[in-house]
């Protein structure tokens, strides 16, 4: 990562300058906004703490500019940045050259302490409830990350590093990654990963200062809830990239890149709803804290895994500089929270009464239990290749372990979510039993339903009637409210009251809804998807679970940057164009675009493999039902999201026993 | 070149930074900030 | 307290006894061309790595592969039905997952690529 010397005077200002410029003050700024918020959020020194703050906004400011300057390269072609050179050429569109930005190791490290500094100024700005001294630790945390990941893009990763000649065009962007969901998937997963730095740190800040109240909980799993949808939508964005692009006929294949995507989302999973209990009754505290930790060290721990090349994975991970780099952030990350927690250890203990195990409390208790449990399932597969490795000959395994070893768990999951809502905070008695009948009546129709059409796999029959089960208590959850709303009068303004004041409990069951939509469509998709290999001559037809498909003949066709080889099919009335892209710029690498038609009863993809030479062209075909229900169930989930989360102001909800100890002159 | 970059930028950014200092020389104390 | 411990006990178990009979059963053993020629298990299949020869044969219009992995000195030929991911070409590493067969051949069930490498640090050298 050499800076080459220049053949010309060095006072010539060039953008690789400003850049770099850019990323050396905001290193500067950042740790002294670490140093200055912990200094002065101890002496609670209001003016310092001011400072320190400002020092943080300053540090967001020159990553922005940074960012700017990167994208000003990219998007004008400046060749003489290696970084640009290495992820465009000229005949790429534009639009996958903007996103080139977040595509390499050293953007993708920026856009990081972009989205970093942007929401964590946002955190900072929002956080005037929260008592000045919290915030300060909570900005002296966020600058010390920030500050991590300046050093490695100072020193380590530059994207303004400057080649000495430069040459007249770029490498280019690999054909696989010229695709739509390359502008979308990596920077809202980035974005996530990201995010999850900031309820951390206001955890962590917590401790230090020691004492955590409502206004504190409220604005912690706001963030919470913020980067658990950006997380949602990452996940869900990547296997809709991965169907789409990559021809195998699914979307999740628990590798390790995807497994260290999905494990901080089922932490924060967890802590959303286990912090409810701590708003209401002041316990499981230590839950919650270790929670919101422990997403933040999956996330170090993955960006580790994923940027070193220590565990073999089907996403190329070069063993680069930067692991090192990651592997003591991530120690040092380790030994500040575990320490924080035994350090506060005794505060975080509860002095209410825990309450009864049929209780909304026992409940998200037990889900605690069963999401920890998802994880250390995935955790352990995902590093059973390193840990075998060492200890002898690599093992690595497949996605059956993962269905066989979490599968138990996510239905136990299912079963919570499909009970939970209805379970009251207190002593659950008869009018439980009661409204429980009609999730237990959905899950038996579905049940029933199934097992008349033959159905015989355990997985299935309870996945998807636990799932049917989700939806119907949320329904009943929305009947309720109708009903309520009809005997308070009804009216439009009465509902638009009602739906705003308890938004949270609304979103919030509007996520499950979702949910268990994605759920049913995983499950359907996954247990019944068909798949055929055929060699067809024009003219012929296929038929696959009742779909008939005939093939009209092959085309080739010269675009811009490619060429292709498309063998037209007919399905029913529509024309499907499965082809083969041949990029001549990339040593005639080539390239499946896959077709689907896609309906809400299920998906017919078609991969075309080759074509032979007398004319025949050789096909594989999947049918996937209900996949459509996965993408669905995503924008509904971000639906509850947004909903549940729309400009809060107000604490939400009184608690209910004791609050936690107030602490001694608090601001 | 990047630190005489680096430099301009942080003498650019230090008004903003140490406003609330400037605002109130001689007040050190608390004050109840924002 | 104690009852939450109890709970907490009972899920450790159930989590542990998932994980242990799970991957007892579906893990599978990752050696690269040479390892393979060393030890070449024979029960159960195995995940082979290696980097793909020049003699690439295909056939049933590219559903059918027959081509040759190697590394280091080692090299195996690989007979796989299917189709194979975009990035299949000469000089890229594989890993085959399957069963050596009796023949010499390795007869895969399925063919991994590496992912074009987003994050690699390879500098532009001209």
């Amino acid at each position: 990562m050499s800076v080459a010397l220049l053949d010309h005077p060095v006072y010539i200002v060039t953008l690789a300058f400003l850049g770099s410029g850019a990323l050396l003050a905001g290193l500067v700024l950042a740790a002294f906004s670490a140093l200055l918020s912990f200094w002065a959020g101890y002496a609670e020194n209001g003016v310092m703490i001011q400072v320190g703050r400002r020092a943080f906004y300053a540090t967001a400011a020159m990553i922005l500019a940074a960012g700017v300057l990167l994208e000003t390269a990219l998007l004008t072609h400046d060749f003489s940045l290696a970084y640009v050179v290495e992820h465009s050429d000229l005949s790429t569109p534009i639009a996958l050259v903007a996103a080139a930005f977040y595509g390499g190791q050293e953007g993708s490290l920026l856009y990081w302490a972009l989205i970093l500094g942007i929401l964590g100024s946002a955190s900072l700005l929002a956080s005037a409830r929260i008592g000045l001294r919290l915030a300060a630790y909570a900005a002296g945390i966020m600058a010390a990350i920030l500050t991590f990941f300046l050093v490695v893009l100072v020193l380590v990763a530059s994207p303004f590093d400057v080649l000495q000649i430069t040459p007249p065009d770029g490498l280019g962007l690999n054909p696989v990654l010229r695709d739509g969901g390359m502008l979308i998937h990596p920077p809202v997963v980035l974005a996530g990963f990201a995010s999850f730095a900031i309820p951390f740190s206001f955890a962590a800040a917590a401790l230090l200062a020691g004492r955590s109240d409502a206004a504190w909980i409220a604005h912690t799993r706001r963030f919470a809830l913020v980067a658990w949808g950006l997380q949602s939508a990452g996940l869900v964005l990547g296997m809709w990239w991965a169907y789409h692009v990559l021809g195998w006929g699914g979307y999740w294949g628990w590798d390790p890149v995807e497994n260290v995507a999905f494990m901080p989302w089922l932490a924060t999973t967890a802590y959303l709803h286990s912090s409810q209990v701590q708003e209401r009754r002041g316990r499981l505290r230590g839950w919650n804290f270790g929670l919101v930790m422990l997403a933040f060290l999956l996330v170090v721990f993955g960006t580790f895994i994923v940027r070193s090349g220590i565990v073999p994975s089907v996403h190329t991970f070069a063993v680069s500089a930067i692991g090192p780099w990651f592997f003591g952030f991530l120690g040092v990350c380790l030994l500040f929270s575990v320490g924080l927690l035994a350090f506060r250890a005794g505060d975080l203990k509860s002095h209410a009464e825990p309450a009864p195990a049929v209780s909304r409390e026992g409940a998200f208790t037990l889900q605690n239990l069963l999401l920890i449990g998802v994880i250390v399932v995935v955790f352990w597969g995902t590093m059973l290749p390193l840990v075998s490795g060492m200890l002898g000959q690599q093992r690595v395994v497949g996605p059956t372990y993962y269905e066989r070893a979490a599968g138990p768990l996510f239905v136990a999951l299912l079963a919570l979510m499909a009970a939970g809502p209805l379970v009251p905070w207190r002593h659950a008695g008869a009018p439980l039993w009661r409204s429980l009948r009609w999730p237990a009546g959905a899950f038996a129709f579905l049940l029933a339903a199934l097992l008349v059409a033959g159905v015989r796999s355990l997985p299935a029959l309870l996945g998807l009637s636990l799932a049917l089960a989700v939806a119907a208590t949320v329904v009943y959850e929305y009947a309720r409210a109708v009903g309520r709303w009809r005997l308070a009068g009804g009216g439009w303004s009465r509902a638009l009251t009602l739906v705003v004041r308890r938004r949270r409990h609304y979103g919030a069951y509007l996520a499950h809804l979702g949910l268990a939509v994605l759920v049913l469509g995983l499950a359907a998709s996954h247990f019944w998807q068909q798949e055929k290999d055929v060699t067809l001559l024009p003219g012929e037809q296929v038929s696959v679970a009742g779909y008939t498909l005939t093939y009209a003949g092959v085309q080739n066709r010269e675009l811009a940057d490619h060429s292709e080889f498309v063998a037209a099919m007919s399905l029913g009335g529509q024309t499907l164009e499965p082809a083969r892209a041949t990029y001549a710029g990339l040593g005639g690498q080539s390239l499946t675009h896959v077709a689907i038609s896609s309906s809400p009863i299920a998906d017919v993809y078609v991969v075309l493999a080759g074509t032979n030479g007398d004319g025949s062209a050789s096909f594989r075909i999947f049918v996937n039902p209900l996949v459509s229900w996965i993408w669905a169930g995503g924008a509904i989930i971000i639906l509850g999201v947004l909903l549940g989360n729309a400009g809060e102001r107000r604490v939400a909800v009184a608690p209910v026993a004791a609050r936690v100890r107030s602490p001694v002159g608090a601001s | 070149m990047t630190l005489v970059i680096a430099t301009l930028l942080l003498f650019f950014a230090g008004p903003f930074v140490l406003w609330p200092l400037i605002r109130t020389p001689d007040e050190g104390g608390d004050e109840a900030g924002r | 307290m104690i009852r939450w411990g109890i709970a907490m006990a009972v899920v450790a178990a159930c989590v542990g006894y998932l994980v242990y009979s799970a991957s007892g059963g579906s893990s599978e053993y990752y050696l690269t061309v040479s390892e393979l020629r060393a030890h070449s298990p024979t029960t159960g299949d195995v995940r082979v790595a290696g980097v793909v020869q020049d003699d690439i044969q295909r056939s049933d219009g590219g559903l059918h592969l027959r081509f040759t992995e190697k590394d280091g000195t080692a090299s195996m030929l690989v007979d796989y039905t299917g189709t194979v991911p975009d990035i299949f070409r000469p000089g890229i590493t594989v890993v085959a997952d399957g069963r050596l067969g009796a023949d010499g051949v390795f007869h895969a069930r399925a063919v991994l690529a590496k992912c074009p490498s987003r994050f690699s640090t390879t500098p532009y050298t001209s």
